[in-house]
């Protein structure tokens, strides 16, 4: 395995084009543990150097840097409540203080911890890509399947309420189906299933596949419920 | 590269490849409490360091993220060989047993005081929110919390952690703290892999991707041709000699149905080779070039499958007999594979391979049908258990090394004696060729009582001369080691109006897996530890056990005691509801009490008939009372949330302690030069407080400090036969063999005495702290006495020899309660109380005991509702790590938990004492499932106990 520490988010996003096979590293929580998906890989990007972490609020919104961990984030006070919930189902203090937001949100897990709140929350990501920096809504990040740009934060309204679950035999386990809600838009994450945002009724637009955590019909039943009155 | 790091306060430099994982050069550097449990799945936190004062897993971290940075590991916590006040704290409260995580829990508590010196219990949990502590439970720590703060505050600690028994005494029955658990908590290099020295060559395992094959070849020539490849073994270069893994008093009631890498595998990961190489990397390099030709064949996952007509045979060799061979066993074996292993019974089990029976036997008393016909109601529901894993933190391993002509074996086991055995048989050693020596266990729970590993590292240290270190990854722990037997069964309890049981029938279908071991035991305990509760007249149990190709079963804490009960709780709840009757007053109407003759015994003898014996002493109807009360049984309780309903349940529950009749225990107690005792027990401590048992009963009885005693135990060398520490066996048999040593050297002390003293052995007696006193006022202390004795004119160092055997049974009883909450539209479902009672006869170490309680009731909590081995149609197992497994951590724990025990003193046990731990694994499944029918009227009857299968039973979908 080959890393590289670039100095600046364009050298990092260049590496991340010019390599095949190649991830960011953030936390590394995901990439080096035992069980990834991620761990075959050949060249690795940390991008702790771009200073990358760290809460801010300005003008009525909080930013939130995609280095900053998932324990600055349930911690600060800065952050909505239902943003810090969702950061606190990662049950685990030693995940939390290494696992980012932007390694969260990027590896589009169906049983993420965050990413059903951020999008529930409309948030914005700001990410440099070979054609320099964008901004864009975490929906519409979604619409492309693969993104080789580097995540750089995210941006949520600082008041902004809402409401997260998470459904899973224990505290460490998969979530079957974790979900969010605020002001009317609703997102969804449900375990080797997928992901799916916008209307109440968004959850029928889940393909249910049966895994570990349970049935496609549990699944598909759980999400029906999950936020009926 | 060359790390620049700051690690406990001074600068030092980690070196090591760029991506190396920090955990293994820490390891490596001699920071030896940096253990690793998950092989870096980042869960189970043995791994934990703290950087740039915070909390992480040293394993998902590479070298050069560290460079220039600040780390402190657990051993900052300790400084010239004194413990800081948490981990003294941790000792006091009992929590520091087998420790392999002890060290982290300290450090991340120590953290914790230092950011919060008031911390919340939310706080705790979200300091030990990632360590997993699989022996003691979770409760004790936040006690451990409150004693730090109390110690700070007040410069000393006041409250105990458990109350003390027997006044009389000294050390029996008083919290003292486990004598090895200040080196425990301080990480000290006390397990198998800190023995490791360098050069010390590595064996990995290439295992079958197939649930049956035969292996048809083998061809390792490109393997053998990479340098550094020391040997590889195969079933076509190893002996052809039958024998099985189980680690059972012998002769065994399991088959010897495996040789020690057989020519047909029966589960996905059966031993296929073994390669001894200079390192892992070259172990796993050489793997990849065997080539492997293999005769796939239909498997078998299930007892159904198993006993289906036509179904494949997963053993179809020569049967034998070492004794009582059936008349007809020549016909018998008429179509036997040639190519298949011998099974051969050391006395017969009733097993048919034919059929896939490795095992069978039924029993009962009265007569059942009368039984039925005389009740008002009858339930008749089939239970089913799952596979579940024991998962010590620290996984299998073995160390192994040829000294001076003989084998030396460091291994982390239950039966060192056992082993040697074993590891003799399958070597073609006689036994004073093999030493074992048992270190520290971090984490038995059973599965360390069968001889997994050691067979085939000692193998192939013997014969390669090798110095050879081996350990299970944790996948390995999973699906090549062994589990707990699932288990179907059915039970028909028939009851009348006022709540007396007139029949039961259990029928109980097993399986074994892939090999026999255990396999009459651990079925037999589903009815024989539960049908003895009942004061029933008409009762009968069919057992048979299955042999098919899931991985491999064996002991699991509880043996089939937590799925018998499972069985035949929630089926008494079920009747009780039938009845329209409340299911304690059915229990109390039904249970058995002091002086009650057991006939039921005579048909539960195990292959053997059993004897007949009346209740001994019994706290069960104290246990129930006391459970209830706190529990507050008959009280509603309702939620303001209509969606969470709440219910509540119970559990009866017993074990035994040992197998009397069977178990055989020995110990020595000497009296060194200086007056100071050594105890030489056969006994294994893996983490409970055995070796503090002995301790304890050397000084109560010799009258000296405790301090003055220490313990060597489970050395086959040094220390006497003992057949090991599985089923509960510790206390009452290795416990009563130090007692009876202890009480051996007492009389060869006084004897002494006499002689040196001038007076007549009964005018004397023995004082604290060590003297032999006269009546004529005349005073000897024991350094007077061992210095006269061991002089160049002496009659020879005294040292006194007990052993222990017994017809005699010291049943422990108990019962635990659950209220549990249910979310009846998603399923969720919480623990909010468990209260756990139980009677241990005397508790010689009550802080430990109540520990042990809390841990058993958690590993049987996350066998009800978490944890699960799940398998592939193929046979592969897909929950190979924690957290796919589902073990449970502190999150799990319920909101209110208390172990508490009812003071019994048995007539049997050392000082009144009966065994502590494996009868708690047994409550919590028929509690809880009796609590969520109770809530919602939904019976699950399968582990685990799911939100799914709760809402299939409330019909939501």
């Amino acid at each position: 395995m080959t890393i590289y520490h670039p100095l600046s988010a364009e050298e990092a996003v260049k590496l991340r084009h010019d390599h095949e096979n190649s991830l960011y590293l953030a936390g590394g929580t995901e990439i080096l543990r035992l069980g990834s998906d991620e761990r075959d890989v050949d060249v690795l990007i940390d991008i702790s150097n771009l200073s990358l972490s760290g809460i801010t609020e300005k003008s009525g919104r909080v930013e939130i840097g995609a280095m900053t961990t998932l324990e600055e984030i349930r911690e600060s006070e800065l952050v909505p409540q239902f943003i810090r919930d969702a950061a606190a189902f990662c049950a685990s203090l030693q995940i939390r203080n290494r696992a980012t937001i932007g390694g969260n949100f990027a590896l589009r897990r169906t049983d993420s911890y965050l990413v059903p709140a951020l999008l529930a929350a409309e948030a914005e990501v700001k990410l440099m890509c070979n054609k320099g920096e964008k901004t864009k809504s975490v929906a519409e990040y979604f619409e492309k399947k693969e993104c080789k740009g580097l995540l750089l934060s995210f941006s949520i309204e600082a008041d902004r309420k809402g409401c997260v679950r998470r459904i899973a035999r224990s505290s460490h386990a998969h979530a079957a189906v974790t979900g969010s809600l605020s002001e009317s838009v609703y997102a969804y994450a449900v375990s080797s299933s997928g992901i799916a945002y916008g209307s109440k009724d968004s959850w029928k637009d889940i393909n249910y596949v049966s895994d570990l955590t349970g049935s496609a019909e549990y699944k598909r039943y759980l999400a029906s419920v999950l936020f009926e009155e | 590269m060359d790390a620049k790091v700051r690690i406990n306060g001074k600068n030092a430099i980690l070196r090591g490849k760029e991506d190396e994982r920090l955990r293994d050069v820490l390891y490596r550097e001699g920071y030896t409490t940096v253990r690793d449990s998950d092989d870096g799945e980042g869960f189970a936190g043995s791994d934990t360091i703290i950087l740039d004062d915070k909390l992480v897993y040293s394993n998902l971290l590479m070298l050069y993220q560290v460079d220039g940075r600040e780390i402190r590991t657990a051993e900052c916590l300790s400084s010239a060989g004194k413990i800081n006040d948490v981990q003294e704290a941790m000792v006091k409260a009992g929590v520091v047993q087998s420790a392999y995580n002890a060290p982290e829990a300290a450090l991340a508590l120590t953290w914790l005081l230092e950011h919060n010196p008031n911390p919340t219990k939310e706080d705790i949990k979200n300091a030990l929110s990632g360590i997993f502590i699989r022996d003691a439970g979770y409760e004790h720590y936040y006690m451990a919390v409150d004693m730090v703060k109390e110690k700070r505050s007040k410069g000393s600690i006041e409250e105990d952690a458990a109350p003390s028994y027997r006044e009389n005494l000294m050390y029996i029955g008083k919290p003292t703290g486990k004598i090895d658990g200040e080196a425990l908590v301080a990480g000290d290099r006390l397990f198998v892999e800190d023995k490791v020295p360098p050069h010390t060559y590595a064996m990995h395992v290439l295992r079958s991707p197939f649930a049956h094959a035969f292996v048809k070849s083998i061809d390792t020539s490109e393997a053998m041709k990479i340098e550094g490849v020391e040997e590889i073994f195969t079933a076509f270069n190893t002996p052809d000699i039958p024998y099985m893994q189980a680690g059972q008093g012998f002769p065994e009631p399991s088959p010897y149905d495996r040789v020690l890498i057989n020519k047909k595998v029966r589960h996905v990961g059966d031993r296929v080779a073994a390669i001894v190489a200079v390192d892992m990397e070259t172990a796993m390099k050489a793997a990849e070039l065997i080539k492997v030709e293999y005769e796939t064949l239909d498997a078998v996952f299930t007892v159904e499958e198993a006993m289906a007509d036509g179904a494949p045979l997963v053993h179809n060799g020569k049967v034998e007999y070492a004794s009582g061979a059936p008349a007809d066993l020549d016909e018998y074996n008429k179509d036997a594979d040639e190519r298949e292993e011998k099974v051969i019974y050391q006395f017969p089990l009733h097993g048919d391979i034919k059929k896939n029976i490795a095992a069978s036997a039924h029993g009962g008393i009265g007569d059942i049908e009368k039984g039925f016909a005389e009740s008002d109601a009858i339930v008749d529901a089939t239970y089913q258990t799952s596979q579940v894993q024991c998962t010590p933190l620290e996984p299998h391993v073995c160390y192994a090394h040829v000294e001076g002509g003989r084998l030396v074996i460091n291994a982390s086991t239950q039966v060192p004696y056992h082993v040697r055995r074993i590891v003799a048989k399958v070597c073609s050693l006689p036994e004073n060729k093999v030493h074992v020596i048992k270190e520290r266990v971090g984490g038995g729970y059973g599965s360390k009582q069968d001889i997994l590993v050691e067979d085939l590292v000692g193998y192939a240290s013997w014969k390669t001369g090798k110095p050879i270190y081996y350990r299970n990854t944790r996948a390995e722990e999973f699906y090549a080691n062994s589990t707990r037997h699932p288990m179907r069964i059915r039970v028909k309890m028939g009851g009348k109006k006022d709540g007396t049981i007139t029949a039961i029938y259990m029928d109980v279908r097993a399986n074994t897996g892939p090999y026999g071991n255990h396999c009459l035991t651990v079925p037999m305990n589903a009815s024989s530890k539960t049908l003895p509760l009942f004061r029933v007249d008409n009762m009968y149990y069919d057992l048979i056990t299955y042999y098919t190709n899931i991985p491999p079963t064996g002991a699991y804490q509880g043996y089939g005691a937590p799925k018998g009960f499972f069985a035949i709780i929630s089926a008494m709840g079920e009747l009780a509801m039938k009845l329209g009757l409340d299911p304690l007053k059915v229990a109390e109407k039904n249970i058995v009490e002091e002086g009650y003759m057991l006939e039921i015994l005579k048909g539960l003898g195990e292959g053997r008939e059993g004897a007949v014996v009346p209740v001994g002493s019994c706290g069960l109807r104290q246990a129930l009372e006391r459970g209830a009360e706190l529990i507050g049984w008959g009280k509603k309780a309702v939620s303001d949330d209509p969606e969470w309903k709440i219910g509540k349940g119970f559990a009866m529950i017993q074990q035994g302690s040992g197998l009397p009749g069977l178990d055989h225990s020995n110990a020595q107690v000497k009296l060194l030069t200086d007056g100071t005792i050594l105890v030489l027990s056969g006994g294994a401590d893996l983490g409970t407080g055995l070796d503090t048992i002995s301790a304890k009963i050397a000084a109560e009885i010799l009258k000296v400090p405790l301090s003055v005693v220490s313990v060597v135990s489970g050395d086959t060398d040094s220390c006497l036969f003992d057949t090991g520490a599985y089923a509960s066996s510790g206390t009452y048999f290795s416990g009563n063999a130090s007692l009876n040593a202890a009480k051996d050297l007492l009389k060869k002390m006084l004897h002494e005495a006499s002689l040196q003293m001038g007076e007549k052995e009964e005018d004397l007696s023995v004082e604290y702290p060590g003297f032999i006193i006269s009546k004529s006022g005349k005073k000897l202390s024991y350094f007077q006495l061992s210095h006269d004795a061991t002089a160049g004119d002496g009659r020879g160092q005294l040292i006194g020899t007990g052993s222990f055997t017994t017809p005699n049974f010291a049943v422990p009883y108990g019962a635990h309660f659950a209220e549990v909450a249910v979310n009846v539209k998603t399923g969720e479902i919480k623990v909010r109380k468990f209260i756990a009672v139980q009677d241990a006869g005397t508790p010689i170490n009550p802080e430990l005991a109540l520990c042990q309680m809390y841990g058993a009731a958690m590993k049987s909590i996350g066998h009800t509702l978490y944890e699960d081995m799940v398998l592939d149609k193929d046979g592969k197992c897909l929950t190979t790590t924690f957290t796919d497994y589902g073990v449970p951590m502190i999150e799990e724990a319920p909101e209110v938990f208390k172990a508490e025990l009812v003071d019994v003193n048995d007539q049997y046990g050392p000082f009144g004492a009966k065994s502590i731990s494996e009868i708690a694994c047994n409550g919590a499944a028929p509690a809880i499932a009796m609590a969520i029918a109770d809530a919602t009227g939904v019976w699950v009857r399968s582990w685990p106990i799911t939100g799914e299968k709760i809402l299939k039973g409330l019909g939501k979908f």
